[in-house]
């Protein structure tokens, strides 16, 4: 069994999740409670990483960090080091693949707290902040552990982005999936199989917790 | 708040696994990239270099020489790179990302036809012509634009005038080892291949190999370089020589390779 | 130190809606915002509040400007000092009874909240209930929190949304007992909008009577309900004001000038009341008479007869504004005429009597 892969693939999942929910949080703000006009385009510019073929988004993503890119330009002058082909740079590309993932549950939840309870905690001296942070996020909490799931789900999953961003460097970028994918190109099916067992089973778990949130949610209202 | 603390502690535990960061103890690491005709040879050339020199690890990355010359371009972090081929060696020096002086030849690859055994056909004795057998439905080749040898294979092709017959049943694959396992999964009857994965034991198993006479495609002089961006060029070089060296060549051999 | 409210908020289907008048912050008063359903009482204490921006005009509270069209201000609604208590309780579910409480006090120190959070669950009635979940407690119980955390915060304004519309007998009866009391012992000046004449007469110390958008009528809430349009007064009957001579068997006397009525005892006590007697509870005599059950038998004089298809509303002075509402036919038998002199028997059990609160 492939634990440095798996390992990577956790690590690389649990790390753009963390990651991902600030950022995240932060961006569903204005999308379920805004009323700009640029709402829509920021709604569509938030969900394009969901269309788009992986290999178009792993492409403009090359562009956009690679050696030649202002921003991976930036990042080695920084570290000295090149952000494409590293961890670090499949985080940025998991954070910016994973993002509609984290934030549909979340907005859909947060669409689905009573307005009333929002005009409440306003005459009661909240201004847009604190009715967002202490009324509307905790009770779109369940979107919130959705959205987390869905996104960390989808990370270890992730392979046509990887494989482009990342290459397929071991201990660096070899992800469980793309070492699924080296191991069937060594003829080694007893461990492609075993490592995508484990897959499996992890999807199996992440279906079963969604279902179960679903579930409590129903019941409670 | 049950599921809270679940998902806490599976978080935890995620983090708490994966590779720590090397430690000074820890062997240096040697990346390299290598053609998908080298999977089953270099894993053994690995072996034995590993165990000449203690303290050094080589870490294997595969795929085609075209994507991997691309990688490199694009800034990955090999120290040194086996292509099946020389151009694209020759490409990245030409990037001013090697010294001329680093670029060496290290094996001649050879091409091979390969059948499924179960169609009852006898490559060594018919050659081409068991591609014409209606059981041959789909022929694996890697892709020409990326893999030095799917060039040779379709310059082999065109040679023996098959090549414009055989279109529509020619599948692409993304690299020498890719059209190695669609051949073994039974996903294509038959395959032009390196020598290399036609002796693999899974190969033979599954099928009859014939071994494509050399002057039918240009030589496939396979050449490998040490890059400069990468912090082991010691080490790189200390594995280019047991490469070239008796030991390597030897290896090298067995699996079908002949002298660079 | 007034609040004075002039705007209107016009909406693309409906009537204009438009208020105007003036409130009292500096001292406690119960105003009521009376009206039938639809005719615009929440749109008003929306815009007071600042959930909704009225389109033109002005609200000023002291010399805090809530809202100026003209100037194009408007306060925002966390910035003006008001508490608000919708229909139904609408309370946060992710905080205990407690929590709720003390939200508005957010950023005070936390001896200063515990202070008064404390201070209003003993008011309220709240002891046993200050840790429980939101969804553990009653629906009466519910709107008492609610109230609770729209005063915790000392707001100079108190705005009250048909509070009891969403609680069963008991609990509404019980919340409506103790609003008044709260208020003035808290000392906060609120409006409390209700499209029920009884609840208006019970708890109001002034009415605003809207009718179709506008502010119609301003003064004492039994004032307004006289002056006021069929729809209330056949909610309601004749409103007089009265006094309590005695009690005797379940049943009062009731002291009107010279006249006396007996009507059914509400059970609690006070000395001045409202009695509400409605046109369908009078009959009429004229002549001698015999035994009556009716206990209330007053001389009257007719003053004016109205028809209504089959039946006649009779409007008698009776030392005080009376009706009867009798048959075309009872009227032509009777032969009645403004001016003549009729018995009016009024059943007790036909005049509620409505408690004033001290």
């Amino acid at each position: 069994m492939d634990w440095e892969a798996i390992g990577l693939s956790l690590r690389l999942a649990t790390c753009s999740a963390l990651l991902l929910a600030p950022l995240g949080v932060l961006l569903a703000w204005p999308l379920a409670y805004g009323c700009f006009r640029g709402r829509i385009l920021l709604e569509a510019i938030t969900s394009i990483p969901l269309v788009l073929p992986p290999t178009v988004l792993g492409f403009y993503l090359i562009v956009a960090l690679g050696p030649h890119s202002p921003v991976g330009m930036a990042w080695e002058s920084l570290t000295g080091t090149r952000l494409v082909f590293s961890f670090q740079g499949l985080l940025v590309a998991q954070v910016v693949t994973n993002l509609p993932f984290f934030l549909q549950p979340l907005v859909a939840s947060l669409g689905g707290v009573d307005r009333k309870l929002l005009e409440v905690a306003s005459t009661l001296g909240s201004r847009g902040a604190g009715v967002y942070f202490r009324v509307a996020l905790p009770l779109a909490w369940r979107g919130l552990l959705s959205g987390l799931i869905l996104s960390f789900a989808h990370a270890i999953g992730e392979f046509g982005v990887v494989l482009m961003v990342g290459g397929n460097l071991p201990g660096r970028t070899r992800t469980a999936s793309i070492a699924i994918y080296d191991q069937v190109q060594s003829f080694d099916m007893a461990g492609a199989n075993r490592t995508a067992l484990l897959l499996l089973g992890f999807a199996l778990a992440v279906l079963a917790g969604t279902a179960w949130l679903r579930a409590r949610e129903r019941a409670w209202t | 708040m049950g599921l809270r603390m679940l998902l806490s502690m599976v978080l935890g535990g995620a983090l708490a696994m994966g590779t720590p960061a090397p430690a000074r103890t820890a062997p240096v690491q040697v990346t390299v990239a290598a053609a998908g005709d080298l999977r089953g040879v270099l894993e053994e050339l690995k072996s034995g270099f590993e165990a000449r020199n203690p303290g050094v690890e080589l870490r294997l990355s595969f795929g085609a020489s075209g994507s991997l010359t691309a990688q490199i371009l694009q800034g990955a972090p090999f120290d040194l790179f086996l292509a099946a081929d020389e151009g694209f060696p020759e490409q990245v020096r030409q990037a001013g990302l090697a010294d001329a002086r680093d670029v060496f030849p290290y094996a001649t690859g050879s091409l091979t036809l390969w059948v499924r055994r179960d169609l009852g056909l006898d490559p060594s004795r018919d050659g081409w012509k068991v591609l014409s057998s209606p059981g041959v439905r789909r022929i694996a080749m890697a892709n020409p634009v990326v893999a030095p040898y799917g060039r040779a294979a379709e310059a082999a092709l065109r040679r023996a005038g098959l090549y414009d017959g055989l279109k529509s049943r020619l599948v692409f694959a993304e690299n020498i080892a890719q059209a190695a396992q669609f051949c073994q999964s039974g996903a294509a009857e038959a395959g032009l291949l390196s020598a290399a994965q036609a002796g693999h034991p899974a190969m033979r198993e599954a099928g009859l190999a014939w071994v494509v006479p050399a002057g039918a495609y240009p030589p496939l002089r396979q050449g490998g370089v040490v890059l400069k961006a990468g912090r082991c060029a010691d080490q790189a070089r200390a594995f280019r020589d047991y490469l070239t060296g008796p030991d390597g060549q030897a290896l090298l051999a067995r699996h079908g390779y002949g002298k660079p | 130190m007034d609040l004075s409210a002039r705007f209107t908020r016009a909406f693309p289907a409906g009537p204009v809606i438009e208020a105007g008048f003036d409130l009292a912050l500096d001292s406690f008063g119960l105003t009521v915002l009376f009206g039938p359903s639809g005719c615009g009482k929440t749109t008003v204490l929306r815009c007071l509040a600042g959930l909704e921006r009225p389109d033109s005009g002005w609200i000023m509270a002291g010399d805090e400007t809530w809202f100026h069209a003209g100037r194009n201000q408007s306060m925002p609604a966390p910035d003006r000092s008001i508490g608000y208590v919708f229909q139904e309780p609408v309370l946060f579910p992710h905080l205990r009874v407690a929590g709720n409480i003390a939200y508005g006090l957010h950023g005070r120190p936390w001896s200063e909240r515990r202070a008064r959070v404390a201070e209003l669950v003993r008011l309220m009635g709240l002891d046993d209930f200050a840790d429980r979940r939101t969804a553990e407690v009653s629906g009466g119980q519910k709107q008492r929190v609610a109230l609770a955390r729209a005063l915790a915060p000392r707001p100079r304004l108190v705005l009250l949304d048909e509070p009891f519309a969403s609680l069963d007998r008991s609990g509404a009866d019980q919340l409506r007992h103790n609003l008044r009391q709260i208020l003035q012992t808290l000392a906060v000046p609120a409006i409390l909008v209700t499209h029920d004449a009884q609840e208006a007469l019970a708890l109001g110390d002034r009415m605003l009577f809207m009718e179709e958008g506008r502010i119609v009528r301003d003064g004492s809430p039994a004032e307004v309900l006289s002056d006021a349009g069929r729809a209330a007064r056949d909610q309601i009957g004749e409103v007089v004001r009265v006094r309590v001579a005695g009690r005797t068997e379940g049943l009062l006397r009731l002291e009107v000038g010279p006249v006396h009525l007996f009507a059914p005892d509400p059970g609690s006590r006070f000395q001045e009341a409202y009695a509400c007697i409605r046109g369908e509870g009078v009959s009429l005599e004229r002549g001698p008479h015999g035994l009556l059950s009716q206990r209330n038998r007053l001389s009257a004089v007719v003053v004016r007869i109205e028809a209504q298809g089959a039946l006649r509303r009779v409007h008698l002075d009776a030392g005080f504004a009376l009706e009867a509402v009798i048959t075309a036919w009872a009227c032509a038998d009777l032969q009645l005429e403004p001016g003549q002199q009729v018995h009016a028997l009024i059943k007790a059990s036909a005049i509620q009597v409505i408690p004033i609160e001290a």
